[in-house]
C-alpha cells in the first residue's frame, strides 16, 4: 500500500533520502515542538551558531560590496544578544522552541511598524531569521544548494523552474505537493529523466532524511525502502518493422537535452523551446547573443529537422526582460505568441537570430513555429513574418481549440501543425494546469482530447499538412501508439523519453496503431481508454 | 546629537553604531528622552527606536571616565554623519 499517491513521472522506481526544501514546513515545526526545555535551549544555541556561520560564509563568498554590507548588517542583527535573550526568556516561560522564536521575532517586528518603509522592510529580515533559525534548529540547510553526493529525493510544495535547473545528479527523485501531470515540475523532471510523483497533496508526513521509495509507474510514494521490480517494456518483445510509420523526435530546451536526444537515434528535434534559455535574463538578448546561444544548442542536436518555437512566455512563465505584469489569470492572458505581438522588436530579432542559425548550419533543416495561435488572422500574420525573414518551412501550434476549425483555411505558406497536448487539454477542459484539484481533467487519455486530435488529423489530411504532437502525451509509450493510429505523423517527446519513442517507432505497424486508436476513442473515460490500450499491447497483464 | 545620515538610524548605521558602543567597556544607552533608553550595543533595539534623519537622539555613557566618554561620543557621532 502506498503511503502517498500522486501523478507519476517516468517509469523506473527509485529510492533515496528525503530532502525537504520548503522553508516553512509544518513537519519541521512539529518535530521541534516536543523538545524539552533543556533540549530547546541547546538546539537554539546550535541554531544561532549555524546561522551565524552561514552568514559569515556568505559574506566571505560575496564579491559584491553592497551585498557584503547588507549581509554584515544582517549578521549584526542576528547575533544581537537581545534576540537570543528574548527567545530564551520565552522558553523559560514554557514556550516550545518554534513558538519562542516566533514570539520574539513578532515582538521586535511589531516595534518596527509605523515609522517608515525603510524600517518596516527590516521585518522581512526578521522573518528570514525566524525561518533560518527554525531550519537550523531542525538540522536542515537553508540554501537551495542540492547535495552533490548521495542519493536524494527532493520533497517540496512545488519546484520553480529556476530551482529545478540547479538539480544535481545526486537527486534521484522528486515529490511535490502541488502540480499535475503537465505542471512545469512534471515536464522538467521528465526532461531530466528524474522520476517524480507530483500533486501528492499532503506531504507533511515525510520527515527530512528518511528513506523514500518512488514508484512512478503506479504514482506511489512509499515511506522506507520497498523493493520494486522494473519490468522489461512491452515493446521489447515485438518484431522490428521494415516500414517506419512515424518520426520519433525529441524536445530540446538546453544543450544537455540536445546531447540526450542525439544519443537516442531520434531523427530530429520536434520542439526547440527558446524561452527556457532566457528565464533569468533581466536584459533583452541581442540578435548576436541569441545567435550564439541557439547555435550552441543546434550544434549538439541530431542532424535532420529542427523545429524552433518562438518565445513561449507569459506571466506564469515570466521572463524578466519582457517586464510582463501580473495577471489575474495568466493561462488566459498575454501568453505564447501574444507576448511576441506586444514585443514586436524582440519577435523580429528572434526571427533574425534563428534565421542566421539556419543559414550558418545548412546540415540542419530548420523550421519555425508559433505557440498559442488562436485565430486565422494570427496564423497569417505569423507566417508572413516568417516568410519575410526567409523561412521556408513554417508551422503553428494547435493549443487553442478555436483554431481547430480554421485548419482548412490556413494560408498555403503554413506546412505543418504541432499539437501541444498540455495546453490543448487545459483550454479544452477549462482546467488549470497548475491546479492539482483538476488534474484528472488534464489526463491526456481523456477521450474528448483524443477525438479532438483525430479531428485535427482529418482536417489536415485534406490540406496535406503534416501533424506532429510535441506535448507530454508523446512521452507516454502507450499513448504514442494511439496518437499514431489517429493519424499523427511525428511525435516529439521530452529528452528523457525519446529513446523509448525511437524503440517504438521501430516495432509499430499501422494495424496495431489503428486498433489502439479505435479502442481509446471508444472508451467511456480516460482510465478505461488507458486500460483498454494497455490490455491490447501488454496482453499478459 | 543629530542623526544626519539619510536613512536615519537604519540597518547599516545601527550596526556600526552598536559596534562602537560594544567596545566602550561600559553601558552606553540611547533614546529620545531619559526615560526611554535602550542599550546602544543592541542593533535590534536601535532599529526599534525608528530614528529618522534629522531627529535628535540622547546618548548616555554610564562611566566616570570623561575622556573615554568623549571619545565614544565622537565616534558615535561620526558614524551617523551624512
Amino acid at each position: 500500500m502506498a503511503d502517498l499517491t500522486g501523478y507519476g513521472v517516468g517509469n523506473d522506481a527509485v529510492f533515496g533520502q528525503a530532502l525537504i526544501l520548503n522553508g516553512e514546513n509544518s513537519a519541521l515545526v512539529t518535530s521541534l515542538k516536543t523538545l524539552s526545555k533543556d533540549e530547546s535551549i541547546c538546539r537554539l544555541k546550535i541554531a544561532f551558531d549555524v546561522v551565524e556561520s552561514d552568514y559569515k560564509v556568505a559574506i566571505e563568498d560575496s564579491k559584491d560590496s553592497t551585498l557584503k554590507d547588507i549581509l554584515s548588517a544582517q549578521l549584526s542583527l542576528i547575533t544581537d544578544p537581545e534576540l537570543a535573550e528574548a527567545i530564551l526568556a520565552s522558553i523559560e516561560l514554557g514556550k516550545s522552541l518554534p513558538d519562542a522564536i516566533e514570539s520574539a521575532i513578532q515582538e521586535f517586528s511589531s516595534l518596527l511598524l509605523g515609522a517608515s518603509a525603510e524600517f518596516e522592510e527590516r521585518i522581512a529580515d526578521l522573518k528570514e531569521f525566524e525561518t533560518r533559525l527554525i531550519e537550523a534548529a531542525a538540522g536542515q540547510s537553508s540554501n537551495v544548494n542540492f547535495p552533490i553526493d548521495g542519493e536524494w529525493i527532493v520533497v517540496s510544495n512545488d519546484l520553480s523552474p529556476l530551482i529545478t535547473s540547479r538539480i544535481t545528479p545526486a537527486v534521484k527523485g522528486v515529490v511535490t505537493r502541488d502540480g499535475g501531470p503537465t505542471s512545469h515540475t512534471a515536464i522538467v523532471c521528465r526532461q531530466l529523466k528524474i522520476p517524480a510523483i507530483v500533486g501528492c497533496g499532503d506531504i507533511s508526513k515525510i520527515v527530512n532524511n528518511q528513506i523514500l521509495t518512488l514508484d512512478p509507474a503506479n504514482g506511489a510514494v512509499h515511506l522506507g525502502q520497498v523493493h520494486i521490480k522494473n519490468k522489461a517494456p512491452w515493446w521489447a518483445n515485438l518484431p522490428p518493422q521494415e516500414k517506419i510509420i512515424f518520426r520519433a523526435l525529441g524536445n530540446v530546451g538546453s544543450v544537455a537535452d540536445a546531447l540526450l536526444v542525439s544519443s537516442s537515434q531520434a531523427v530530429g528535434v520536434g520542439l526547440l523551446r527558446t524561452e527556457l534559455l532566457f528565464l533569468d535574463y533581466d536584459y533583452e538578448p541581442s540578435v548576436e547573443e541569441q545567435f550564439s546561444i541557439y547555435s550552441k544548442i543546434v550544434s549538439n542536436c541530431p542532424s535532420g529537422d529542427i523545429v524552433f518555437r518562438t518565445l513561449d512566455a507569459g506571466s506564469d512563465k515570466p521572463i524578466p526582460f519582457l517586464g510582463l505584469s501580473g495577471e489575474e489569470n495568466p493561462a488566459l492572458g498575454v501568453r505564447g505568441q501574444r507576448v511576441s505581438w506586444v514585443n514586436p522588436k524582440f519577435f523580429e530579432n528572434q526571427l533574425h537570430a534563428i534565421r542566421r542559425v539556419a543559414t550558418s548550419s545548412p546540415e540542419f533543416q530548420i523550421s519555425l513555429m508559433a505557440p498559442m495561435i488562436s485565430t486565422l488572422e494570427e496564423a497569417t500574420r505569423f507566417s508572413s513574418s516568417a516568410l519575410e525573414a526567409g523561412f521556408k518551412s513554417v508551422g503553428i501550434m494547435i493549443e487553442v481549440p478555436s483554431i481547430v476549425e480554421e485548419i482548412t483555411k490556413l494560408p498555403d505558406s503554413i506546412n505543418f501543425l504541432s499539437i501541444g497536448t498540455n495546453d490543448l487539454s487545459q483550454y479544452l477542459f477549462a482546467a488549470d494546469r497548475q491546479n492539482s484539484a483538476v488534474a484528472h481533467l488534464l489526463d491526456p487519455w481523456q477521450p474528448a482530447l483524443l477525438q479532438t486530435i483525430s479531428r485535427i488529423c482529418k482536417l489536415s489530411k485534406s490540406r496535406e499538412l503534416k501533424v506532429g504532437v510535441c506535448g507530454e502525451a508523446a512521452s507516454d509509450p502507450l499513448l504514442a501508439v494511439v496518437l499514431v493510429g489517429l493519424g499523427v505523423d511525428s511525435l516529439s517527446a521530452g529528452a528523457g523519453s525519446v529513446a523509448d519513442l525511437v524503440a517504438i517507432s521501430q516495432i509499430l505497424d499501422q494495424n496495431l496503431a489503428e486498433s489502439a486508436a479505435f479502442l481509446a476513442l471508444a472508451a467511456g473515460s480516460a482510465s478505461e481508454a488507458r486500460s483498454a490500450v494497455r490490455n491490447l499491447l501488454t496482453p499478459s497483464k | 546629537m543629530e542623526v544626519k545620515v539619510a536613512v536615519g538610524l537604519h540597518a547599516r548605521p545601527a550596526a556600526q553604531f552598536s559596534e562602537i558602543a560594544k567596545k566602550a567597556g561600559y553601558p552606553v544607552k540611547v533614546g529620545r528622552s531619559v526615560d526611554n533608553l535602550v542599550s546602544a550595543a543592541s542593533p535590534l533595539r536601535l532599529l526599534t527606536l525608528k530614528v529618522q534623519q534629522g531627529e535628535m537622539i540622547l546618548v548616555v555613557c554610564e562611566t566616570l571616565d570623561e575622556t573615554s566618554a568623549k571619545e565614544v561620543l565622537d565616534n558615535l557621532e561620526s558614524c551617523i554623519k551624512d
